[in-house]
């Protein structure tokens, strides 16, 4: 009996080895995830990650690794690792396997090995055949108005999303699509629901508890915090 | 004495190198046990302390995934095993210390208790979405706990593993397929013995030594002492055992055996669902059988999209706003009022249909054919189960190089084997269930009705098929995992 003690303790002690990861809300860092189509549905999907400071100034980690989970334990993971992009601005690809609730956790990983990682609960609608199809961006012509998840453990599980506060469009536009959104958001100027961050992942059904972000309009910041940057870079 | 049962032709596991030592070994559950116990403590720490993200956490991965696809698999290749390295015993063993020796109370000394604990659990399982939450996946393996040491506290009979464990009331079930069981090598020698140890054990708060006398002349010396092992704590009497009902493979009683009579031996898969009179026939147990195979549709039917649209339905028709009730309407139907309700129907049509109402009452004809309903219900569960274990059989790796602190491989352990496969072996499941369980109907309807036998069986065949024909539809269906769609 005193083994299975001794090796029980042992096992809390592993326990505490795990590595946890920093909430990005604690960090001052802001992450958006903007879901495509909007209408998630089983079928392909695209993610458009926006990651900005406190200050709205866009944030390049060494590494964006995202992922997306079943609520169910034991579902194949849909992993997209090392994203590929600029100035805070990343764009993927994505699938939706099966209809439910997802979890999607957007991790950052920095120059010093820190880590930071935001998760956004997203309700995913089987698929039909008259679902919003992604829309393609072509020149000269944007998407449709994207929510914007920012990340806040993100809509409530259970279809709840349409009970959450919708709060502004927010963060800088990517300066690779600013032209090809803008008149998609001058056309459609209706709120789009944006989700502050959370941070960590979240206890099961928990999520409808958290407190929403603020409603932030930076859309008069954003050209200004755009010279600011090239600035800086330059 | 006079209904000794020995399966024929049976070789004994526990003779078998390394194996039957290990198992015959003092401390052998023990040391099963305390694997599991170690593992149920892994879980709780996580699911407590670690991410609460389903899929990430030990207390969800391990028991919804991995422990539900192995333990279907284990109870029809071998028996049940889970029962004998039940960490939930463990405290069980520590509360017969404290135990105040009160029998438990004979209103609830049936199957009656078993069916609500399965039905409740189940039922928790959708209402609090147990399957997304580590945290109270975590609760409940405490409660187990709790549980199994507050009844040993207050009772002297293991009366949570025999009346109230759905999991054991569970693996009892559908381990009456499993090809082994406990059996007496000589019939004779308990025909003889004194003192039963088997079922009273060798337990004594003072030493005392007797003498059996063998058939042969021989005589055995019969020690009892504080190092006495316990006797069956579901209270089975070794050489009358013909069923693996309430059987959990303990051991206690090779043990507590001093003549060493008792074996775990194999036998046909299955043998005791075509023997009639291996099963009390009352109707908790007939029930029991058959209504856990009813489960096995609803808790399947509470992962694809119908279920979704018929709460919607019924919450608006009704205008109910609890989800608790809703669920309790739609499971409480689906798999207890409408399958009981059927099977008292079958057997009132097979008895008009066979002409023999007067010759077999209502209660004998559902327990001849409620042994037919294990193997589709097992199928149903393994079509079920093995889904979630296939789709990534190796989740539990990244899941354990994150809890011992690295980065999950999920690259290389968390892929999904062949859709076509996992099809096939749901496929397989549900179709070669069907079959046995028709076999076994057909066998129970010609030993009552003789030349009435097809139309006696008819409402029983089409009541098996029915059951293997949704499970086919549920399992058609695209999958569709959800908390509430209603109320949240």
């Amino acid at each position: 009996m005193r083994r299975i003690i001794f090796l029980m303790l042992c096992l809390v002690l592993v326990a505490a080895c795990r590595q946890e990861s920093t909430p990005a809300a604690e960090a001052d860092l802001t992450i958006n995830l903007r879901v495509l189509p909007t209408d998630a549905r089983v079928g392909e999907a695209e993610f458009l990650i926006d990651i900005t400071d406190a200050d709205g100034r866009a944030v390049s980690p060494e590494r964006v690794d995202v992922r997306g989970d079943m609520d169910h334990a034991g579902m194949q993971p849909v992993l997209r690792d090392d994203l590929q992009g600029s100035n805070g601005k990343y764009r993927v690809a994505f699938e939706w396997t099966m209809a439910g609730d997802w979890t999607v956790t957007v991790k950052l990983t920095f120059a010093d090995d820190s880590v930071l990682e935001e998760t956004f609960d997203v309700n995913v609608a089987m698929a039909m055949e008259e679902a919003t199809p992604t829309p393609e961006p072509e020149d000269g012509e944007g998407p449709t108005p994207i929510p914007t998840l920012r990340g806040m453990g993100g809509i409530s599980r259970g279809g709840a999303a349409a009970e959450t506060p919708f709060g502004a469009w927010q963060g800088t536009p990517d300066r690779t699509q600013q032209a090809l959104t803008q008149e998609a958001e001058d056309a459609t100027p209706t709120a789009i629901p944006t989700l502050r961050g959370m941070g960590g992942i979240s206890r099961g059904g928990a999520a409808a508890e958290t407190p929403f972000g603020a409603w932030q309009d930076r859309s008069g910041e954003d050209e200004s915090e755009e010279e600011e940057e090239e600035e800086e870079d330059g | 004495m006079s209904n000794l049962y020995r399966p024929a032709n049976a070789a004994d596991v526990l003779q078998w190198p390394y194996i039957g030592r290990f198992l015959r070994w003092r401390r052998g559950r023990l040391a099963l046990q305390g694997v599991l116990l170690l593992a149920a403590v892994l879980l709780v720490v996580d699911g407590l302390t670690g991410p609460q993200s389903a899929a990430r956490n030990l207390a969800t991965v391990a028991p919804w995934v991995h422990y539900r696809g192995l333990v279907v698999l284990i109870l029809l290749l071998a028996g049940n095993l889970f029962c004998m390295a039940c960490p939930f015993a463990l405290p069980r063993t520590l509360g017969k210390r404290f135990s105040r020796g009160r029998n438990f109370p004979r209103v609830l000394r049936n199957k009656w208790l078993a069916i609500a604990s399965l039905f409740t659990l189940f039922l928790l399982y959708e209402w609090l979405d147990l399957w997304a939450s580590p945290w109270l996946t975590a609760w409940l393996i405490i409660a187990y706990f709790v549980a199994s040491f507050l009844l040993e506290v207050a009772f002297r009979e293991s009366a949570f593993c025999k009346y109230v464990c759905p999991l054991g009331s569970f693996n009892f079930v559908y381990a009456t397929s499993a090809p082994t069981q406990i059996a007496v090598r000589d019939a004779e020698i308990c025909r003889h013995c004194v003192g039963h140890e088997c079922v009273n054990g060798s337990y004594a708060v003072t030493p005392m030594v007797r003498l059996d006398e063998i058939p042969g002349g021989s005589q055995v010396e019969v020690r009892h002492g504080p190092r006495g092992t316990p006797g069956c704590g579901t209270s089975l009497f070794a050489p009358q055992i013909r069923s693996n009902l309430d059987c959990t493979l303990c051991l206690d009683c090779v043990r507590a055996c001093l003549h060493d009579n008792i074996g775990l031996m194999s036998r046909r898969p299955g043998r005791e669902l075509l023997q009639p009179g291996a099963w009390p026939q009352r109707f908790d147990v007939s029930l029991l059988v058959i209504l856990l195979a009813a489960m096995g549709l609803t808790n399947a039917f509470g992962m694809v999209s119908p279920v979704y649209a018929l709460q919607q339905s019924l919450a608006e028709t009704l205008n109910l706003r609890s989800e608790l009730i809703v669920l309790l309407l739609v499971f409480g139907v689906t798999s207890l009022l409408v399958p009981a309700l059927l099977t008292l129907l079958a057997a009132q049509l097979g008895r008009l249909l066979s002409g023999s109402r007067r010759k077999h009452n209502l209660r004998s004809t559902v327990a001849a054919f409620a042994p037919a309903f294990v193997p589709v219900g097992l199928g149903v569960w393994i079509a079920h189960y093995t889904f979630h274990l296939l789709i990534a059989p190796f989740s539990f790796i990244p899941v354990l190089q994150e809890f011992l602190g690295q980065d999950g491989d999920w690259a290389q352990f968390g892929s999904s084997l062949d859709e076509t496969l996992i099809g096939l072996v749901q496929l397989v499941a549900i179709a070669g269930g069907l079959v046995w369980s028709l076999l076994i109907a057909q066998r129970a309807a010609t030993r009552m009705y003789r030349r009435d036998a097809v139309p006696g069986m008819l409402p029983w065949a089409l009541l098996l098929l029915a059951i293997a024909f949704i499970a086919v539809w549920i399992f058609s269906q695209p999958m569709e995992m959800r908390g509430s769609i209603l109320f949240s």
